[in-house]
């Protein structure tokens, strides 16, 4: 749904952009944990999980840049080089998706450590980078590898993962696997339609969101 | 806003240290190249963090954290403690391996260094932007892992 787009690092001091696609549900999600700290899931589970579960998602997140970013090619180790310049990139990748609301952006500056720097480095950004020209299509023409292009597609969903793609399919009267080929740009816009408010609404009155994604009426 | 290159990212992610040690040895200033380590590739490597308590909110300092760990580490039996000291030592040699580009260093390598070793991932994690204090260089206590104070 989105053109390539820019995403901006800061590296030395200096800002560079990072030119990201709209890239498969499937290809966003490879890896993701079932559960995210601050969700009523998260808090359900048992320390042992919960600390799985935020490893798994520090190692989503560093994993995200090298699967989004067509210019330059990322390696694990480039990651790394970026230093604070990832955390920085891969919120600005998530906002740019729609994944990372205004407000969550606000509570994300907010917090301590790398996390709340790249959030308020990332806002500082915002602005230059609205009015960025958007890169013409770049060829990606390099080899493909089985992890990066096939893995994603045919590995093991997290189960709330799964809960929410079948939700959204059975809403949308779509195939699941039209969905999980559907960018994520695409697939975060219609759970926050399809989804989105009666989530909140169920919030409002007690229940978790999980039991609501996964079509269990209260 | 330029888009950033390979030979950039190269270029602006590494850095040459001095030897102090083999300098004096060798009589002439002894130096290695190295790269950026990402404060989450070091924190991959260190031994299982302490256990949140269970009131946890969530809203702890670095500072708070460090503190409560470092607490914890002290209320292991003196053996644990031991163990703790020396997963944290290999996790020292290793990220500095990794960081190693000229010469390339193995494991074994940066332990042969002797002091140099510790002055080495000293300035690693100081142009990695993570501060570590000399507390946490090889006696078991926890690394913080906080910008230094002059960081942008």
């Amino acid at each position: 749904m989105l053109a390539d787009f820019p995403v901006a690092v800061t590296l030395e001091g200096e800002r560079y952009a990072l030119i990201a696609r709209d890239v498969s549900t499937a290809t966003f999600f490879h890896g993701f944990p079932n559960s995210l700290p601050m969700t009523d899931c998260f808090r359900w589970g048992q320390r042992e999980q919960q600390e799985r579960d935020v490893d798994v998602l520090e190692t989503w997140m560093f994993s995200l840049l090298p699967r989004v970013v067509i210019e330059p090619a990322l390696t694990g180790e480039l990651v790394h080089r970026l230093g604070d310049g990832a955390f920085e990139g891969v919120v600005g990748y998530l906002h740019a998706v729609g994944w990372i609301l205004p407000e969550d952006l606000e509570r994300a500056m907010a917090m301590e450590g790398a996390m709340g720097r790249a959030a308020t480095q990332y806002a500082r950004t915002l602005g230059a980078l609205a009015d960025e020209l958007l890169p013409v299509s770049v060829a990606t023409d390099r080899p493909r590898s089985f992890r990066s292009s096939i893995e994603p597609f045919v590995s093991v969903m997290a189960p709330n993962i799964r809960l929410a793609v079948r939700e959204i399919a059975k809403r949308a009267r779509v195939r699941p696997s039209l969905l999980w080929q559907s960018s994520i740009s695409e697939f975060i816009y219609d759970w926050r339609v399809l989804l989105g408010d009666e989530i909140e609404a169920a919030a409002s009155r007690g229940v978790p969101s999980e039991v609501m994604a996964a079509g269990v009426d209260e | 806003m330029q888009v950033l290159d390979r030979a950039t990212l190269l270029a602006k992610s590494e850095t040459t240290i001095r030897l102090a040690g083999q300098s004096t040895e060798a009589g002439h200033d002894v130096e290695i190249r190295v790269r950026r380590v990402g404060p989450y590739e070091y924190q991959s490597l260190l031994p299982a963090r302490p256990p949140r308590p269970a009131n946890a909110t969530g809203d702890e300092t670095p500072a708070e954290m460090t503190a409560r760990e470092l607490a914890w580490v002290e209320s292991l039996p003196p053996s644990e403690r031991v163990s703790r000291r020396s997963e944290m030592l290999e996790a020292m040699y290793e990220i500095v391996a990794r960081a190693s580009i000229e010469p390339r260093l193995s494991r074994e390598d940066v332990k042969r260094l002797g002091d140099d070793a510790v002055l080495l991932f000293s300035a690693l994690a100081t142009f990695s932007g993570f501060g570590v204090t000399p507390a946490a260089q090889g006696n078991g206590h926890e690394a913080v892992t906080e910008p230094p104070a002059n960081a942008g």
